[in-house]
């Protein structure tokens, strides 16, 4: 005789009458004192709400709202309750690494990383495996933004970045000296908190990236190999370029820094990260191992005017002035870490601490104050921000709000996987790039993308032409093959229905034709397309984006204060959600949008339409990848709302996107697929 | 006179209230007898005449009696007259229903012309050969028959409620996304996300947002089908109080 069934929450043994199996007093109990009236239109949260938290632990840590994402794992703000109560950073590395190896790794540095003390490093505090395998690491919270946005919104001056930067310096340094090297110093690494008016850097993610290092890929394909280097390569030294394993050391730490140190002086790296992205991994590997930098003071000359001048106003200081601050001895300076052979560079970072502030003590120092923080109202009322529903994207970038971390891999397999990925990267791109045509002419123009002269095509933007911007239909198609790589590899649309892929998303040869890139046109109230089954969807659900597309810049303001306005609301984005017939949907994922500035592009320049003109865009969005659906008709349902508060923001400001996007997926013999898409 | 002390019953809309809820209709109709407060309170009866049959038969009528007794109020009910209870009950259905069914009893039903089984007008239709086989699983214990009445009514109102949640993931592949997540309308404890969505092959995030979702919805039709059985919106936090009191 079966034991009587109990109600899990109080216990009280259920009778045979309780409805579905479920505790009639609980289910009453749960609806206590909840809102009055039902709101019209819930929207869901994908980042943990708090009223949800409760059960959510990681050890002694209750998680409390999600940070952000990286190319390892997810960081979230967590709070601790003993020994003392604190609320601190956790991360989470994400499955398909070798749980005990990193966890060993981080062990044999953790008592290394424990003796860290220095207050511009920010503590790694803890470590562990959570419930479900996944090693974390418990790191110092540091309420703070990366060093080269906090230079730029606040214009500091040169003197006073190249202060903050004696101060990584230092922290860098002292870490040497405990004998931990960081490997993986940039930017989105190097926090700057503002201590009652004064800026405090603070390194992050000391000894993170040593204890995921050396992890052989166990569960992912061969695209993933490629996906390591979607981050920010700029940064990465010859050394670990080179991917032989060889032992990195603290030199290979000064190399970024000089980087960073290039990048506050000029506002750009060495090599220009939208290069690198276009480029192949090898070719990637190979400019960093051979190539020569121009120097800050060259590459300040041969920026365009505007930029120039945007440059120079971010650092207040006149433009032809800046580029002969910069000359000589900061050149030189810069140069020196940038060495490609590492015993050319400076030892320690203390040593190059030591030569900025002799350069500095030689330089009159200009005694400004900071410049006000950055004021959102002006801007709001005068510039354009267009929310732009599954708009196509130039020349982009993958941000990870700031904590992402490299991955490191073994040489032997990285050189194969390496080579592989690049060689099927190429084919990728030319499938995608055809299929995308193939999507949008007449099926009678598809004749010349089978013949190979789809340049012939009538209407498209003819090769050369400036809204391409220099690039190619490849290399625009190679953009766009680097975003689809970057997308989670776990399906998690819902395995009820049988349609949905397994988790593990492999690409073979044959199904690559098979990717589609779904672009919902812009201002239209009706939002839907017709696509034949069997394929898959990448579809940028919106982004918020500031772009001077129909207007010129308005006066006095530079296309870089849009980019901030457009970073502004982008970071104001709350509670992004996606549903694909009801159904949430949790591989939304964030990117940027960043076309070069002051240039007339399109989005893509095959995807036929009114898009393109005069401007630039900037912006951050989610979009979605969806696995192929079933004939029949589908509703993508997405959206956000975007949150500005007095207290904060100095100003309050709800306003949100809701939208529906109609997919209807037909039989895959329809022979004619209307152009508009319909 | 609670329903006078509340003021005229509100001649313009409020939020969507006036005149949408079953018992709202019936009391602004009062006296009128329209075929749209018929529908109302025949509606109110179907659902909720179990309750009522327990009461009767906790106060030791026989089975044949309990039925005839349940189909002659609801006859009776329709007629206007009943209705003015409704001003001591403080507008809830399910105390006037009690109250009324209660005068019923001691005034009118004549117990010796009851109808013979199978015969008379039926009003409205009630499974009665499954009514007894009911009753028969109800707790047998020394609850009063209107305790009875009130306990059984709010697991009558539930089933309501979880029936309409149910019926709106009857789609295959939400058949089972609802049976595997209903066991979190009443807490947190009946699962864990992580193992529920290796089972589904969804995230823990997805779980969490789609049981979000479903308790949100949840909420939603509980209030709508009480409701049905108040005549203010304020009233219906209360009622799930007292409801959550009868459970008890």
């Amino acid at each position: 005789m079966p034991a009587q069934p109990t109600c899990p929450e109080c216990g009280a043994a259920l009778a045979a009458e309780a409805h579905h199996g479920l505790c009639p007093k609980c289910l009453l109990g749960a609806s206590l004192g909840t809102e009055a009236v039902p709101a019209p239109d819930p929207t869901i949260r994908l980042t943990l709400p708090p009223d949800d938290t409760a059960t959510d632990r990681v050890g002694r840590y209750k998680i409390l709202q999600k940070l952000g994402e990286g190319g390892c794992g997810v960081v979230y703000m967590a709070e601790q309750q003993e020994p003392v109560k604190r609320r601190v950073a956790l991360k989470v590395i994400k499955l398909g690494m070798d749980s005990r190896q990193v966890i060993a790794r981080f062990e044999a540095e953790r008592q290394a990383l424990a003796l860290m003390d220095h207050s511009n490093i920010a503590k790694v505090l803890d470590g562990g495996t959570t419930q479900t395998g996944q090693p974390f690491f418990v790191m110092e919270l540091v309420r703070g933004i990366p060093i080269t946005r906090f230079c730029d919104e606040n214009r500091l001056d040169t003197a006073q970045r190249l202060e903050l930067f004696i101060l990584v310096c230092q922290a860098v340094q002292h870490a040497h000296q405990k004998g931990i090297i960081h490997r993986d110093i940039k930017p989105s690494n190097i926090l700057v908190a503002d201590h009652d008016g004064v800026p405090v850097p603070k390194v992050i993610d000391f000894g993170i990236a040593k204890a995921t290092a050396g992890q052989t890929l166990t569960d992912k394909t061969l695209f993933t190999a490629f996906e390591q280097f979607m981050g920010t390569p700029a940064y990465m030294s010859p050394e670990q370029a080179k991917l032989s394993g060889l032992d990195i050391d603290t030199r290979s730490d000064i190399y970024s820094l000089g980087v960073l140190l290039y990048e506050l002086l000029t506002g750009k790296t060495p090599f220009d990260s939208k290069r690198l992205i276009q480029a192949g991994l090898d070719e990637i590997r190979r400019i960093i191992q051979e190539e020569d930098p121009p120097r800050p003071s060259t590459r300040l000359s041969t920026l365009e005017a505007v930029e120039q001048t945007t440059m120079a106003r971010q650092r207040q200081i006149e433009p032809l002035k800046l580029a002969g601050l910069v000359r000589g001895d900061l050149d030189w300076i810069v140069m020196k870490c940038l060495e490609k052979d590492r015993k050319r560079r400076y030892e320690t970072a203390n040593g190059l601490a030591r030569e900025i502030e002799r350069f500095l003590s030689d330089e009159p120092v200009v005694a400004r104050p900071p410049s006000p923080v950055y004021k959102i109202q002006k801007f709001v009322r005068r510039n354009k921000l267009t929310f732009a529903a599954g708009c196509a994207v130039a020349g982009a970038m993958i941000l990870g709000l700031g904590l992402s971390t490299w991955c490191w891999l073994e040489e032997r397999t990285a050189r194969r996987q390496a080579v592989a990925a690049e060689e099927q990267m190429r084919t990728m791109v030319k499938f995608f790039r055809d299929t995308q045509i193939l999507r949008t002419v007449h099926p009678k123009e598809h004749s010349y993308v089978a013949t190979g002269s789809v340049e012939k095509l009538p209407g498209l933007v003819p090769p050369g032409d400036p809204r391409l911007n220099g690039k190619t239909y490849t290399q625009w198609a190679a953009e766009w093959w680097q975003r689809f790589l970057q997308m989670p590899m776990t399906n998690s649309a819902g395995a009820v229905h049988p349609w949905i892929d397994t988790p593990r998303f492999d690409v073979s040869e044959a199904q690559m034709s098979d990717v589609w890139f779904l672009a919902a046109p812009f201002g239209t109230a009706k939002r839907s397309c017709l696509i034949p089954e069997g394929k898959s969807l990448f579809f940028p659900l919106f982004c918020v984006e500031s772009s001077s597309l129909e207007e010129p810049p308005y006066y006095g303001a530079t296309t870089d204060d849009q980019s901030a306005v457009a970073q502004y609301w982008a970071d104001h984005i709350v509670d992004p959600f996606c549903e694909l017939d009801g159904i949430a949907l949790s591989n939304m994922a964030p990117y940027r949008i960043q076309s070069p500035q002051v240039s007339i592009t399109a989005p893509a320049p095959w995807i036929l339409g009114q898009a393109g003109g005069r401007g630039t865009s900037t912006g951050d969005g989610y979009f979605v990848f969806l696995s192929p659906m079933a004939p029949g008709e589908h509703t993508l349902h997405y959206g956000a709302a975007f949150r500005f508060t007095k207290a904060q923001d100095g100003l309050d400001l709800n306003d949100k996107i809701d939208m529906t996007y109609h997919i209807k997926v037909v039989d895959a013999s329809v022979a004619a697929i209307p152009r508009s898409g319909k | 006179m609670e329903l006078a002390e509340q003021g005229p019953l509100p001649t313009t809309e409020k939020d969507g209230w006036f005149g949408t809820t079953h018992w709202t209709v019936v009391l602004q109709a009062g006296e009128a007898e329209s075929p749209e407060t018929q529908a109302a309170l025949a509606k109110l009866c179907q659902t909720y005449w179990y309750p009522l049959y327990v009461f009767i038969r906790r106060q030791g009528r026989n089975p044949q009696d309990a039925q005839d007794l349940v189909q002659g109020f609801f006859a009776r009910v329709l007629e206007k007259n009943y209705i003015q209870d409704a001003d001591r009950t403080k507008g809830r259905f399910r105390s006037f229903l009690l109250l009324a069914l209660k005068r019923y009893m001691a005034n009118e039903w004549d117990y010796a012309n009851r109808q013979k089984r199978g015969g008379g007008n039926q009003v409205i239709s009630l499974d009665e050969q499954d009514s007894e086989l009911r009753y028969r699983v109800e707790p047998a214990d020394e609850m009063s028959p209107e305790k009875a009445y009130e306990r059984r009514w709010a697991l009558i109102l539930l089933q309501q409620v979880l029936d309409r949640l149910a019926s709106e993931f009857s789609t295959p592949g939400k058949v089972r996304l609802f049976d595997e997540l209903k066991v979190f309308l009443s807490g947190e404890k009946g699962g864990s996300y992580a193992e529920i969505g290796s089972r589904l092959g969804m995230t823990e995030s997805a779980i969490k947002v789609t049981v979000h979702r479903l308790r949100q919805r949840y909420r939603e039709i509980l209030r709508l089908e009480i409701a049905n059985t108040v005549s203010s919106p304020e009233a219906v936090d209360d009622e799930i109080r007292n409801l959550f009191a009868a459970l008890s």
